[in-house]
């Protein structure tokens, strides 16, 4: 009598994938779907984590791009610190799928872009890109006008683009009563909250696939030739509004993009997902690949997951470039460390974090 | 020529770039009338300035000096670096990039910092600053007419006046009034046939190009300079 289990690769069991391995001698965590070419354009947008990937791919001879550059003078400390070069346009982080629906109606002209804008101090912040400028900008025009130059950015960025890497990053939002969302809590890192106006929404697997379903399909709209590679952020929540302890809160929400992830690389041929939450925060790593506030993911962790992702798609498709091919791009990933990660939402430790 | 006289003779140092060529071409000609000078050039042009450097005592990457060793740096009594400084070509560039796209003026007001404080110029001079207690010396080259052609940006003369302010007296703007007309631009007299200087000699590799004064602009520069070592 045989069973279903018998004939099945060690990688499906537990004892023989993991428990009698070294963490670091795991195999086949991924299946990839696509053979991502070196020259294939690919742009990386989302939560903090999808900055590593943009460099990473970079440091591989990958041809990861931007098509919002820093002027050529701008030394790269200063380009980073007005976040040019982060994600492949100037979006700042794009947190959920409902904001970036939002993004990608902006766009595609389906949505105009609300006119709010955020005045303190004599300085104006962008609502939806609000420390994208350190101090903000000097006028509304010139604020109205960067954010132009950014949709516009982000546009050509879903024209060109063979794959476009996105990282689910929150399920909790922020949003106008008008309807349109926030990347933070208005009143955090600018801005003023309003109870009347602002809206807390923690949202739901279903709002959430139907989010990541819209903007699919108005990507295609652009370009019917684009894939999609889903990661979800390792990174645990920096705050909660749920009501919940924030631990609590981070697995759900975790758990909650993962589902939505997997199930969109499932359901479409044009998605895939790549595991690094799973990585970095399965049993197998046993936390290691955190700093010690137990939330940053450390350099070790983030080679790591970039290791497995070119190593797997190498085991499928070989013949792929393993190491940094150009001095100069090495030399700008020298200079760029962990801390230059930029992560909005770590903004939100001024609130209560340091009590 | 007005007579510049000193006793005892004072010895110069001239670090730049093309600009040198018709400085030096008005002392080789002329060093009978500044006896109580020795002036050292030690010039790279074009590309090959910014490699122009100082290491343990020495310029290193020098392409043309009138002087065999370029070491004992730390010797002089006066110190100009002359060519670059502030060089507006980063700012140029920037220029044509908002062209193509909108940066806020943070944005271009770092972009100029930073395209003025990479300069060559100034990393030579922090390091003269180090090793000699002479006074040393920056001097752009003819930017007032370049900028007049290429440029109207209040953030780049903010950043000049910034690094005015930091510098101080050691900004040193060598350009008699004598050399322009009312637009800025070098009268025909000191420009024609106007002289540069290669990795071998000063030579009329500049030719006409308004920006690199020839024989009698350089002496005109040249006499400004040696003004202001008298000055001290």
């Amino acid at each position: 009598m045989t069973n279903p289990y018998e004939n099945l690769p060690s990688s499906a069991f537990w004892k023989l994938a993991v428990a009698q391995k070294s963490m670091f001698d795991i195999e086949g965590i991924w299946n990839p779907k696509f053979r991502i070419e070196p020259d294939q354009k690919v742009v990386t947008f989302g939560s903090c984590f999808a900055q590593h990937i943009g460099r990473a791919l970079n440091d591989r001879g990958f041809s990861w791009i931007s098509t919002e550059n820093a002027p050529a003078a701008l030394s790269k400390a200063n380009a980073t610190r007005f976040n040019y070069d982060v994600f492949s346009s100037r979006t700042g982080n794009i947190y959920t799928t409902s904001l970036l629906h939002q993004w990608t109606q902006w766009a595609l002209g389906k949505t105009g872009c609300p006119e709010e804008v955020w005045e303190q101090d004599g300085r104006f912040y962008d609502p939806f890109r609000p420390v994208i400028e350190p101090n903000g900008f000097s006028s509304a025009e010139e604020m109205k006008l960067s954010r132009d130059v950014a949709i516009g950015a982000f546009k050509k960025c879903i024209e060109t683009a063979d794959y476009f890497v996105f990282t689910l990053g929150l399920t909790e939002s922020w949003k106008n009563k008008a309807g349109y969302e926030y990347p933070m809590c208005p009143g955090t890192a600018a801005g003023a909250f309003n109870a009347a106006e602002h809206i807390y929404e923690n949202q739901d697997y279903i709002s959430i696939i139907n989010g990541l379903h819209a903007s699919i399909k108005l990507m295609l709209e652009l370009n019917n030739n684009i894939k999609f590679i889903l990661t979800v952020s390792p990174v645990p929540l920096t705050a909660t509004c749920s009501g919940n302890h924030v631990v609590v809160a981070t697995m759900e929400s975790k758990s909650i993009l993962r589902a939505v992830a997997g199930q969109a690389a499932k359901s479409l041929d044009n998605v895939d997902y790549f595991p690094s939450y799973e990585l970095i925060n399965s049993p197998t790593s046993k936390g290691i690949f955190f700093e010690p506030n137990q939330r940053s993911v450390n350099h070790y962790g983030v080679d790591f997951v970039m290791d497995q992702f070119f190593t797997c798609l190498a085991q499928k498709y070989g013949g792929l470039p393993t190491k940094s091919l150009s001095p100069n791009i090495a030399e700008i990933n020298e200079k760029k460390s962990d801390a230059d990660v930029v992560c909005e939402e770590e903004l939100l430790n001024a609130f209560g974090g340091g009590k | 020529m007005q007579e510049i006289t000193t006793n005892p003779a004072k010895s110069v140092c001239i670090i730049g770039n093309s600009y040198v060529g018709a400085v030096y071409k008005a002392y080789e000609n002329h060093k009978s009338e500044y006896p109580d000078f020795k002036i050292h050039f030690y010039t790279a042009a074009g590309r090959d300035f910014p490699l122009l450097d100082i290491v343990d005592n020495a310029v290193v990457n020098v392409k043309f000096s009138n002087r065999k060793e370029y070491d004992n740096i730390n010797s002089y009594d006066a110190y100009f670096i002359y060519g670059d400084m502030l060089s507006p070509h980063g700012v140029i560039q920037l220029e044509r990039e908002l062209t193509r796209s909108a940066y806020s003026k943070q944005v271009i007001g770092c972009t100029v910092t930073d395209d003025i404080s990479s300069s060559c110029t100034l990393k030579i001079y922090n390091k003269l600053i180090k090793i000699t207690q002479a006074p040393v010396y920056l001097m752009s080259h003819n930017i007032l007419q370049q900028t007049k052609l290429y440029l109207n940006n209040e953030q780049y003369f903010k950043a000049l006046n910034t690094l005015e302010k930091i510098l101080g007296d050691n900004i040193y703007h060598a350009f008699p009034e004598e050399l322009f007309d009312n637009t800025f631009v070098p009268k025909d007299i000191y420009y024609s046939g106007s002289v540069g200087i290669d990795g071998r000699s000063a030579s009329q590799v500049a030719g006409h190009d308004r920006y690199h004064m020839n024989e009698q602009g350089g002496r005109l520069i040249l006499d400004s300079i040696l003004r202001k070592v008298m000055a001290n």
